[in-house]
């Protein structure tokens, strides 16, 4: 898609910038006239296959911007050969493109023609542009009366709607409010999972690292490291935070835990999944401390979950966009497979024991996956994207009496028929503004226990509740955290022996466990206590 | 070349076609007469002039207010195209910093839209024949000729102008006052007759005198220029835009690091 091979750029640029020609005759004239000769890229080699996303690192003055104009081609090269293949959709900085007196129905033109589309390709797409900024009322209201907010909703509307091969994003902006924001990012998982290429630079380590797969790091010029971003990201915050890390113990994240996902029990063996340390770890006894527990994985980008079928581990990687897959040999697993083209995010992994299958659901691209044990190795027996779901973020999958239940990302709990592979929607649940950021849902006796991230404009706003039916969610429930005094964001549940087990993340680790005696709780338990991340913890997911 | 920069036109005439809009819309977007002032723009100047002028002229040129408005016509669109060029390459810095097209539709985009402009300024000239009693004849189909060729000249020098303009600034000062020098060069509001005759041979390197010349004969004598007055406009226009379009060409790929 984009081959770059051996580009180098030279810049002769006059000392003092010269921009009258008074000054230029004179200093001509007096002999001043100095050139520094300054090399913005020395012999950079690499190339971008279609759908990748790619992001650029390093500190100012690397080479960044000259690399994306050589891309975008608004730069020659001095040395070297440039190839892309595709149309290019710069995400333009607030107003370049706009003209402020131009209502925004015509600037939607105006942009869109610099963008380098026919107008028959923005008239079929004007009408979702429009929808998508939220900017109806205003279509013919001149741009200067806009907010910036608004102004930048529009830019990035036009940018991600005429469904570019190439998307160059330098600098994500935070796009409006909280809603847009959220509904933005959306936007732009789906055109990275639709086979955009996606090239961004940002200062933002953390978000190259949580939305790039590859990544560049550039220093003065050449490339220093190109490759998976969580290496690449780590290396170079290593670098930039070179002196206080060091005072830090080494590895001391290992006795901790940073949002544990997930706590399973698959044979004789506890598994949890670490999330935020990238890591899944096993132990026969829940008791010991967590630097005793054996390492299953920790080169996986924030997994979220695991499932077994009593032969094979299946462990979603979901800043991969991924699923591991992992073999029992005697007492030890050993990694035999990655699975990829499931959709973007893989966020959730269940397996049914009826009819001996793997179900996953991708986060941001609304896609299940269905994975098959065929004789030790895993097959993908099939990829849905299920257009009930809307556009929403949908973090969980639970099989309740055989059927398949998406926790509330669009508004709803949506019930699946998996009889006949279907999927076809069943029921639905209306959920209430408060709870519609679920992570999980399990049915225990006569309630179902949800579990809740944010609410319904994404706001952290962590919830435990139960309710003997889900008709009834949006009129009464019984509200838990405070009884299992919780303190971080309550994430997954799963019965194991006669306990139930509920982890605990984000803001306070935990993972907690309670009995059921005719939906009684009793012998509330902390196994792991971890409270707040440490700095090595915090480093170790990422954070700069 | 050539066919390349015709397969360019054609997929970005979208483009230029909304550049040109955009350029039309907002230059009257806030006023009440909205277009309308293209037509009087030219009529007032011209009414002003013929009262300070008429005087001084009348005797030697019949049809002076003819005489004179469309020498106004003709030297406006030649220094609007040319000013408004001048810096459309620095007003668009963000963009070309940011998304690449194809940089001679920038100053292309505005010597066209000036061109509309200059098609509603003909509008009034004609109407001021027309109340004049002057006739129309067939002749007046050579105008397009000369048109063309003026359409060429502005394109060289606003090539030439909105590149050297990235590089030094002061030049749009320079050229305020090379355009006050030229207006007064150029035959406009006085006859040349009134020149002494070294003027004269210097006025025969003075584009802008051959095209406003040409014009002027077929609307004021109704006749068909000579073949001398064919060549000096096509010879002005070619060198114009040649110059033009080879310092353009030359220069752009250097404009990003001075923007």
């Amino acid at each position: 898609m984009i081959d770059i091979k051996n580009v180098s750029m030279n810049f002769r640029l006059a000392n003092d910038r010269i921009l009258s020609l008074k000054e230029y005759v004179i200093k001509r004239v007096s002999n001043k006239l100095t050139y520094k000769h300054f090399h913005a890229l020395s012999d950079v080699s690499f190339s971008i296959q279609k759908g990748e996303v790619i992001g650029i690192i390093g500190n100012n003055g690397a080479g960044k911007s000259t690399l994306l104009k050589i891309i975008s081609g608004i730069l020659t090269p001095t040395k070297g050969n440039v190839k892309v293949s595709g149309n290019i959709a710069p995400m333009l900085e607030l107003g370049a493109g706009f003209d402020m007196d131009l209502t925004a129905r015509e600037n939607i033109f105006l942009n869109g023609a610099i963008l380098g589309y026919s107008k028959q390709y923005l008239t079929e797409k004007f009408s979702e542009i429009v929808d998508f900024s939220e900017l109806n009322d205003f279509l013919d209201v001149p741009i200067r009366n806009f907010s910036s907010g608004m102004i930048m909703r529009l830019a990035f509307s036009i940018a991600t709607l005429v469904d570019p091969d190439i998307l160059i994003v330098d600098e994500i902006l935070s796009v409006g409010d909280a809603k847009f924001q959220k509904k933005s990012a959306k936007r732009m998982f789906e055109l990275m999972s639709g086979g955009t290429t996606v090239i961004m630079v940002s200062h933002s380590i953390e978000q190259i690292r949580q939305m790039c797969s590859r990544v560049i790091w550039l220093e003065k010029g050449s490339i220093r490291m190109i490759g998976n971003s969580i290496e690449v990201c780590k290396a170079y915050l290593s670098e930039q935070t070179d002196a206080p890390s060091s005072s830090v113990s080494n590895n001391s994240y290992t006795e901790n835990l940073y949002s544990p996902t997930q706590i399973t029990k698959i044979d004789n063996q506890y598994f949890i999944v670490d999330c935020w340390h990238h890591r899944v770890i096993y132990n026969p006894n829940i008791s010991d401390s967590i630097s005793s527990w054996t390492i299953l994985c920790d080169n996986v980008h924030t997994p979220h979950s695991i499932a077994s079928d009593g032969e094979l581990l299946i462990l979603d990687d979901t800043g991969n966009n991924a699923v591991q897959v992992y073999k029992k040999k005697l007492q030890t697993y050993e990694f035999s497979q990655t699975i990829r083209n499931i959709g973007y995010q893989p966020n959730k992994i269940i397996y049914d024991k009826d009819k001996e299958l793997f179900y996953g659901i991708s986060a941001s691209s609304q896609q299940l996956f269905v994975l098959k044990n065929n004789n030790g190795e895993v097959e993908i027996d099939n990829v849905v994207r299920l257009d009930y779901l809307k556009n929403s973020y949908v973090r969980s999958i639970s099989l309740i009496e055989s059927k398949l239940y998406f926790v509330s990302g669009p508004g709803e709990i949506l019930v699946a028929n998996t009889e006949d592979m279907s999927f076809n929607l069943i029921n639905k649940y209306p959920v209430p503004f408060e709870l519609q950021g679920m992570n999980d849902l399990i049915k225990i006796d006569s309630y179902y226990y949800i579990s809740v991230y944010q609410d319904g404009s994404g706001n952290i706003a962590p919830k435990l509740v139960r309710t003997k039916d889900l008709n009834l969610l949006g009129v009464n429930y019984e509200d838990l955290y405070d009884k299992l005094q919780m303190k971080g964001v309550p994430y997954n549940f799963s019965q194991i022996e006669d306990r139930v087990y509920v982890t605990e993340i984000d803001s306070y680790s935990s993972i907690r466990s309670f009995k059921l005696v005719e939906d009684e709780i009793y012998d509330i338990q902390v196994h792991y206590n971890i409270g707040a991340a440490d700095d090595t913890s915090i480093h170790r997911r990422g954070y700069s | 070349m050539k066919i390349k920069a015709i397969h360019l036109l054609s997929k970005y005439n979208f483009l230029l076609a909304q550049l040109v809009q955009r350029d039309f819309k907002t230059r009257y977007r806030r006023s009440i007469l909205g277009i309308l002032w293209s037509l009087l723009n030219p009529l007032l100047i011209m009414v002003v002039q013929y009262l300070v002028f008429s005087t001084l002229f009348r005797f030697d040129i019949p049809n002076y207010s003819v005489y004179l408005l469309s020498g106004i016509v003709i030297f406006n669109y030649m220094t609007e195209a040319t000013s408004q060029s001048m810096t459309c390459i620095i007003q668009n810095a963000s963009l070309i910093n940011k998304v690449y097209v194809p940089k001679f539709i920038y100053p292309f985009s505005r010597v066209l839209s000036s061109g509309v402009n200059f098609l509603f300024s003909l509008l009034a000239l004609y109407l001021v024949i027309i109340a004049t009693g002057m006739s129309i004849t067939y002749s007046h189909i050579a105008m397009l000729f000369a048109i063309a060729c003026l359409f060429l000249f502005i394109c060289g020098i606003s090539f030439m102008l909105s590149s050297i303009m990235v590089f030094f600034r002061d030049t749009q000062f320079l050229y305020s006052i090379i355009i006050t020098i030229w207006t007064y060069l150029t035959p406009i509001f006085y006859p040349e007759s009134i020149l002494p005759k070294y003027m004269l041979y210097i006025l025969k390197f003075n584009p802008m005198y051959h095209f406003i010349r040409f014009i002027r004969f077929i609307i004021l004598s109704g006749g068909i220029p000579d073949l001398k007055a064919w060549v000096f406009c096509l010879l002005f226009a070619l060198v114009s835009f040649v110059l033009g379009v080879l310092v353009f060409n030359k220069t752009q790929e250097k404009f990003i690091l001075y923007l």
